[in-house]
């Protein structure tokens, strides 16, 4: 599900089966590596849509969680916590931040939470049929890391009910 | 009659055209004004003529059909996974859709093709990959299953059939509809 109007009205209907936040975690830089930010911020967008496209019955696909690089470190992992904190009161039982910076890796990842990092590739030359086939292969790599969270999460319900 | 007698003059005046054929300046703008208001009829009466049997000459659905790459003779008894694209235009805004089917031929050597997309939530379904469940369709977002011809299995979420695509062979190779249509059920 995306944040627009017709898909949150549909998880507002299904709400018990879409248990899942998917947050892009983007970093905006107006120093040198603008060009940088810039090109991740797509990666990442397109990364994002085509995931919520294959699961879009258990993923909420967020607005991205934006943050400046100039912005102190505390102040960014307070703003991660807030959002971990925020997400879970609202009923999802796993959340999944997208981004090609690792370096918050620590706060993100406990037992709720997953840190999905790509690196960073370089898409400005690239051809349409070409953007794609890296898009799909960066996907199939992701998504082990959503399927096993949730399989393992399953099993452990299923466990407690026998 | 002047105009008869001022015709003759001019004739006299040109000796060398005698032994050819006369146009006089009358027939000539009849068959002017003849000439050019066909054409203009034409151009009223042929446009009403094409919109009036415009429904004969459109190709039998084929236009919305998409040409996947996949060649009749590879389709085997496995479902496997075709994509296609097409251009999809709203407004002044053109962009591509990728569709992806699930294609194989049945038992009775019928193609059948299957969208992808769970008719519980939209997930996208995978064939054979979940190992307790062998041959059939697996949704991974809340363990959907779906036998081979796109029934739902009982006691899972979903609540309808796999939807299809209508599908046709043109020159040895297949054509999708853009859409995949519902098969009843739910």
């Amino acid at each position: 599900m995306r944040w627009v109007q017709s898909d949150l009205r549909e998880y507002f209907a299904s709400k018990e089966y879409i248990d899942t936040a998917l947050v892009p975690l983007v970093k905006i830089s107006f120093s040198s590596d603008s060009e940088i930010s810039g090109n991740d911020y797509k990666y990442i967008q397109l990364l994002a849509e085509r995931l919520e496209q294959q699961l879009k019955g258990r993923i909420l696909l967020l607005p991205a969680l934006v943050y400046f690089n100039s912005f102190p470190d505390e102040q960014i992992k307070s703003m991660i916590t807030s959002w971990k904190e925020e997400l879970l009161n609202e009923g999802f039982r796993h959340i999944f931040f997208l981004s090609t910076d690792s370096t918050y890796l620590n706060i993100i990842a406990d037992q709720y939470t997953e840190l999905l990092y790509v690196a960073s590739i370089p898409l400005t030359h690239l051809e349409a049929n070409h953007l794609q086939s890296i898009i799909d292969y960066q996907i199939e790599k992701l998504w082990p890391q959503i399927i096993n969270r949730w399989q393992s999460k399953d099993n452990r319900e299923n466990n407690q009910i026998i | 009659m002047k105009e008869n007698q001022q015709e003759k003059k001019l004739d006299a005046n040109l000796p060398e055209n005698e032994d050819k054929q006369k146009i006089t300046r009358r027939q000539f703008l009849s068959y002017t004004i003849m000439g050019v208001s066909g054409f203009m009829a034409a151009a009223t009466v042929m446009p009403m003529l094409r919109f009036a049997i415009d429904p004969v000459l459109k190709a039998s659905a084929s236009s919305d059909m998409v040409a996947t790459g996949l060649k009749e003779s590879d389709i085997t008894s496995e479902p496997q996974r075709v994509t296609f694209k097409f251009e999809q235009v709203d407004g002044w805004y053109s962009s591509e859709v990728t569709q992806t089917a699930w294609v194989y031929r049945d038992d009775n050597g019928e193609i059948v093709a299957l969208s992808p997309v769970c008719k519980h939530l939209g997930c996208n379904v995978d064939w054979n990959t979940n190992p307790k469940e062998p041959n059939r369709f697996f949704c991974p977002c809340h363990n959907g299953l779906y036998e081979k011809d796109g029934t739902n299995v009982p006691g899972t979420p979903p609540r309808g059939p796999l939807d299809r695509y209508d599908y046709e062979i043109k020159d040895g190779i297949l054509y999708l509809s853009m859409r995949a249509k519902p098969t009843g059920g739910m």
